[in-house]
């Protein structure tokens, strides 16, 4: 199969297959470049069933149950953290990036970091920035930008590693939220004591990254101005 | 214009239908990539317009929801990748979710970069490649020969001991049931052509006995009784079942090309029910 072959090799000859399927009709190309890459026989004509035929129109109950809750994830936390990290990324690439075409498109960007911050944040269960979404009507940059001393990525890692982040934190951040938005503090606070990751964790076939050792390297994790680093770390000092 | 590894150029494939976006991340743009039809608002449209739109705004976000929507239990514009993923036998059923989620993520994570461009290109195989990604980071290097063990379904010595709905399975001509009159026989002449041009020996045995042949359809396997035909797995004694039902699924796959590609045919109902029954074999 492919993997005497690069993933580069194959993706392009996808891309070649789906271009003259989609532009041209042409269902030839596939048994040409099968001949052309035999060893890649297999993978080829599988895409192109795929991409003419698609799914089955019936799949089982677990499936499409699973798919629900990744669609959930998507709309409550994934595309948040990919415009974040989209965000962060024209912040920080500007000076080598050129645009192009109708506007400009998004620079090469480090929406890695971000978007592994994103995988945790799923599951059926509601994390705290899916209720602070229900609650609020905002999405997670939005809620950043209007919190003092935070960022989006210091709030998707606070829902995310709930367990590190010392009580006296959780409360300043349900004492803003209510004063912003009126939320009680108590809601905040329960949501922030979620379970659901680790009852996820129990579930899943492969181990999470690293989680934070404590609430010192989450900070560091988050990117945070020098000066609100401080403010947090501060703050956890004074309560504990 | 860009250039291909090759040199080619390579233009973006769907200008016309891009530059007749209403201006990206007007209210007229929020309206037409909410309402326009899948087929007319092809996935590499949205991810040149999600580039080249400011993040921080609602019509990025807006654009994200539409290339990721579903209609019912339908990915719009995700139905190859899905397709893939299904067939996988992933043992614990946690591992479909975490499978589809990865790739969602890379997905994600590539689409502001500049892999993001082959997206913009041919949306299909970049998810895909995403999908192949997501797979070597549960499974490592040798992933790739995994991820087609995967897909196969259990052999025959397990049959004995256990059911195996497989050996239930029978084919069909798929034009038997669906079609009507007038159309089987230009059907018939355009499976007579595909067979014609299938270059896999045993693809093109498969397509003849499953498509033409006048008795009763053989199942994939199992010896059936008394009334029934030899089973597919009777009649190909060297090929595993796994084996057969690939065959199946690549001459469908270009039968229902070859259907879908002819604009003179007109599509009936009972067009579109065979062609259904060629995605569920």
């Amino acid at each position: 199969m492919m993997e005497d072959s690069s993933p580069e090799l194959l993706g392009h000859l996808f891309a070649e297959i789906e271009r003259a399927w989609r532009d041209r009709g042409d269902r030839a190309l596939v048994y040409r470049l099968s001949r052309e890459h035999p060893d890649l026989r297999e993978d080829l004509h599988e895409f192109f069933e795929d991409l003419v035929l698609g799914p089955r129109t019936e799949a089982d109950r677990y499936v499409l149950e699973a798919e629900a809750r990744v669609h959930s994830w998507l709309v409550s936390t994934g595309f948040e953290l990919a415009l974040a990290a989209a965000v962060q990324a024209r912040s920080h690439e500007t000076t080598t990036y050129r645009s192009a075409g109708h506007g400009s498109d998004w620079p090469p960007d480090t929406a890695d970091k971000k978007s592994r911050q994103s995988e945790d944040d799923e599951g059926s269960e509601e994390t705290w920035i899916a209720f602070l979404r229900r609650k609020i009507g905002k999405r997670i940059r939005e809620v950043a930008a209007e919190l003092p001393n935070a960022n989006a990525e210091y709030l998707a890692l606070v829902s995310r590693y709930p367990h590190v982040v010392p009580d006296g934190v959780k409360t300043e951040l349900a004492r803003r939220i209510k004063d912003k938005w009126g939320v009680a503090e108590h809601e905040t606070l329960q949501s922030l004591e979620s379970r659901r990751r680790f009852l996820r964790a129990a579930s899943r076939a492969r181990a999470f990254d690293k989680d934070p050792s404590d609430f010192n390297e989450l900070l560091d994790r988050a990117a945070l101005a020098p000066e609100d680093r401080e403010f947090w770390r501060r703050l956890a000092r004074k309560v504990d | 214009m860009e250039e291909t590894p090759t040199g080619k150029p390579d233009p973006f494939p769907y200008e016309e239908v891009f530059q007749a976006l209403p201006p990206l991340g007007s209210a007229e743009y929020l309206e037409h990539i909410g309402n326009v039809p899948a087929e007319q608002l092809p996935p590499e449209v949205l991810v040149r317009a999600l580039r080249q739109l400011p993040p921080n705004g609602e019509a990025a976000r807006a654009t994200l929801d539409r290339l990721f929507r579903r209609a019912g239990e339908r990915w719009e514009y995700l139905g190859p990748l899905v397709a893939r993923a299904r067939r996988m036998r992933l043992n614990p059923h946690e591992e479909y979710e975490d499978l589809i989620q990865d790739t969602l993520t890379t997905i994600l994570k590539a689409l502001p970069t500049a892999k993001g461009h082959f997206a913009a290109r041919a949306w299909h195989s970049f998810c895909r490649v995403q999908l192949s990604d997501a797979w070597r980071e549960h499974h490592g290097r040798r992933g790739e020969r995994l991820e087609h063990r995967a897909e196969a379904p259990p052999e025959a010595e397990g049959a004995d001991e256990t059911p195996d709905p497989v050996a239930d399975l029978s084919y069909s001509p798929p034009w038997h049931g669906t079609l009507e009159e007038n159309q089987v026989e230009t059907i018939e002449a355009i499976a007579e052509q595909v067979v014609g041009e299938i270059d896999d020996e045993f693809v093109r045995a498969i397509a003849k006995v499953t498509w033409f042949s006048n008795e009763r359809r053989p199942k994939v396997s199992g010896s059936g009784g008394s009334n029934e035909v030899p089973a597919l797995t009777t009649r190909f004694p060297k090929k595993s079942r796994f084996q057969i039902h690939r065959a199946i699924r690549q001459a469908n796959g270009q039968l229902a090309a070859a259907l879908l590609a002819n604009h003179s045919l007109e599509w009936t109902p009972g067009l579109q029910a065979m062609l259904e029954k060629l995605r569920d074999s």
